[in-house]
């Protein structure tokens, strides 16, 4: 079972991939899969592609499985945005580290759609960005397996932020 | 000024050992060198054609004796002895080695500097205008909200891995002295009707490949919407702005291909889902702000007789009053006045500054200005609360360390970027350039003569100098391996050259020149504005009309007839 970091913990993955990103296996050790293979939500789910949802809606709401979807960067929300509350997971896939569109992605959903599931990054990250993501709403982040504990040691890097952002307490101007 | 508190310096402090780490791993091999690219370069940290070059912060330019003091250290025990004022009103230092840049940020931290963001796809130091909380035509003094906004966005956990650098300018006074029309967003602060402060919100400008007047987005946004939609404009970018082209990356093009209208559109659209959400700036938060620039300790001065007693000085030293005329500005308190300490001497390279001057800065702040000082964008820098008693004596003071070329505002005044004798991105020399023409007009009638005038010269078409809004901008280009200069005229950042002229783009003479008929042209140039301006106005004793004003009213084909003759 695969390794991921979940609420600031290094937990076991229950979650499969159906139409993962290209070159997501580089990444992570996940599994992928063609068909969802939980048998009730909660137990393990599959991660879809948002093409996959589109095209397989019917079926997928039919087997009435947990589900996940997984969406790029540049997604547009308003084609899901009803369809939220069908998932209880969020994943957003970095294609490369120094595309930040997820940043404001993951702060769109927690923020302006009161998405409250688990939302995930996927993808290219480095264990650097681990606090930032922390803060535009991602509670979990999967990463190649060599970078797990740094990444988890990344969410302390820092004490007390300027600024407002998701899910924070103060900023440290309404500290003093 | 703003002083850190605990708070302040457990940020930096984590910061310098966040990037210890991250240096650490490169250095073993754990992070490869396009990994450890973003992280260096948000800690201003480049690889430049010699050495690295690192990037100091400093705020909207403001700078105190301890800092100074702590920079001249810096510059001997690090460097070669000097470092660089940089456009956008920070410091550079040119040599140093990359495995002392943690003590130099550890050692910076002490005096509350770094250098986060100072590179990088993130969003940069806030500039402003050198006069800010000083100037007689201030409407909102800037300063507050440019901390406001310095604090907002560092550290900015949705805005670091933007689609390519933002720059932002924050001005408060009626001449805009922060040049917001060329930035990423500018904002001018103003009052409304019933004495409101907000901002007329600029978007869209820069220089460098492309170079694009800003558009205005919102000509009023009461301060305590600033950040929500600062936000907003930056979340906009980020989702949209284009990732496919490094050169087609930064928001002028995104506000451009979708039109202002469309790119305004969808900014309030995301404005209007997080204003509420966001906590707005309460007036405690800007009260708080404020308190950190209080008004010095200033002493009650006979205005009439300190001014009397200057122009008797004046006429007593010649040298004095030409000083007073071109490096001293009025201020916003009788009998107080703030002085430009010229950087552009002649054999100077522009923007240099060795440690014994930084040392000498530091002293004369403490004794002339209550301990403070700033940068400029012109890279000069100022003392901006001096008593007018005082000036004679900071003159002989400044003279003896030459920083008292009475050149503040005139062509040898330039703006010139380090080029290819250090950058590796330039396409050809701009120091030597700049040199030579310093060399060539060291006289100072003639200089006076020519009266307000910007030349800025850039290495390359990345424009670091701004040549793109000097009047006379001179443009370095590769022309089959051999350096090639392009002149273009009528440029303006809206700093001078006349109260009424609006930002403008200098346009192209013609063919580009080698390095050594620059003089020349520049010569042609200049004798062609003396032959057509006009020299009766009247009303004003003495004013002529300005290089720019004669180039609006004549236009390029006269210049371009006589230089191409």
């Amino acid at each position: 079972m695969p390794k991921i970091i979940k609420n600031g913990d290094i937990v076991e993955d229950y979650w499969n991939y159906i139409d993962p990103p290209e070159g997501f296996s580089t990444f992570t050790s996940a599994t992928f899969t063609s068909q969802p293979s939980g048998t009730e939500r909660g137990a393990k789910g599959a991660i879809v592609s948002l093409d996959h949802w589109l095209t397989q809606r019917t079926p997928l709401l039919a087997a009435n499985k947990a589900l996940g979807i997984w969406l790029e960067g540049h997604a547009d929300l308003s084609m899901i945005i009803d369809d939220l509350p069908f998932f209880d997971v969020i994943a957003v896939y970095f294609s490369t580290f120094t595309d930040g569109r997820g940043f404001s992605l993951g702060h769109q959903l927690r923020e302006r759609y009161q998405f409250q599931g688990e939302l995930r990054a996927i993808g290219d990250l480095l264990p650097d960005q681990m606090y930032y993501l922390h803060r535009c709403g991602f509670n979990a982040v999967v990463t190649h397996p060599k970078d797990l504990i740094l990444t988890r040691e990344a969410l302390t890097d820092f004490s007390h932020n300027y600024q407002e952002a998701w899910g924070d307490d103060k900023p440290i101007f309404r500290c003093r | 000024m703003y002083l850190y508190d605990k708070y302040d310096h457990k940020l930096v402090q984590e910061r310098v050992e966040q990037f210890e780490r991250q240096t650490a791993r490169f250095l073993t091999g754990d992070l490869t060198e396009e990994q450890f690219l973003p992280l260096r370069l948000q800690n201003g940290l480049y690889i430049q054609r010699h050495a690295p070059m690192l990037r100091i912060a400093v705020p909207y330019g403001m700078l105190r004796t301890a800092q100074l003091k702590k920079m001249a250290h810096i510059c001997r025990s690090y460097d070669k002895g000097y470092c660089h004022i940089t456009t956008r009103q920070n410091l550079q230092l040119n040599w140093p080695s990359i495995e002392d840049v943690p003590s130099i940020l550890s050692e910076l931290a002490h005096v509350e500097m770094h250098a986060i963001q100072t590179s990088g796809n993130c969003i940069r130091n806030i500039t402003s205008d050198p006069f800010a909380g000083v100037a007689p035509d201030e409407i909102v003094d800037s300063r507050p909200y440019c901390e406001i906004v310095r604090q907002w966005s560092t550290l900015h956990p949705e805005f670091a891995f933007l689609p390519r650098k933002f720059k932002i300018a924050i001005s408060g006074s009626t001449t805009d002295r922060a040049a917001t029309a060329f930035h990423d967003i500018g904002l001018q602060l103003i009052k409304d009707k019933t004495g409101a402060v907000g901002c007329k919100v600029l978007v869209g400008g820069g220089l460098g490949r492309t170079p694009i007047i800003a558009s205005t987005i919102c000509d009023f946004l009461p301060e305590q919407f600033l950040l929500s939609y600062l936000c907003a404009i930056l979340r906009v970018y980020n989702r949209l702005g284009r990732r496919d082209n490094k050169y087609k990356a930064r928001i002028k093009i995104l506000v451009k291909e979708m039109g202002i209208a469309d790119f305004a559109k969808a900014v309030e659209l995301e404005w209007q889902h997080i204003k509420d959400s966001y906590s707005p700036l309460t007036p405690k938060d800007i009260t708080q702000a404020q308190h950190y620039f209080s008004t010095p300790p200033y002493q009650n001065i006979n205005a009439s007789t300190s001014g009397k007693q200057l122009d008797h000085l004046a006429l007593k030293h010649p040298e004095f009053g030409r000083w007073l005329q071109r490096n001293v500005n009025h201020h916003k308190v009788p009998g107080y006045r703030a002085v430009t300490l010229s950087l552009k001497t002649t054999g100077n390279a522009p923007g240099d500054i060795s440690a014994e001057q930084l040392e000498t800065i530091a002293y004369l702040a403490e004794h002339f200005s209550f301990g403070e000082v700033r940068t400029t964008h012109q890279q000069n820098i100022v003392l901006a609360d001096v008593n007018s008693s005082d000036l004679f004596s900071l003159w002989q003071y400044a003279q003896s360390a030459g920083f008292a070329t009475p050149n503040i505002g005139t062509l040898t005044d330039i703006i010139c970027c380090p080029g290819g004798d250090y950058c590796a991105l330039a396409n050809a020399k701009s120091i030597p350039i700049a040199e030579k023409i310093q060399s060539t007009y060291d006289d100072i009638d003639y200089l006076y003569d020519l009266g307000d005038i910007s030349l800025n010269i850039s290495g390359c078409m990345n424009a670091c100098a701004h040549h793109h809004v000097a009047n006379i901008g001179i443009l370095g280009v590769d022309k089959k391996g051999k350096e090639f200069y392009q002149i273009t005229l009528g440029g303006n950042n809206n700093c001078r050259g006349g109260t009424n002229h609006k930002p403008a783009i200098g346009k192209v003479l013609g063919k580009a020149f080698p390095a050594d008929q620059i003089p020349d042209v520049i010569d042609c140039v200049l004798t062609t504005y003396l032959q057509h301006r006009l020299e009766e106005e009247g009303v004003v004793e003495g004013v002529v009309e300005s290089f720019l004003d004669t180039y609006e009213r004549i236009g390029m084909s006269v210049f371009k007839e006589q230089v191409y003759a």
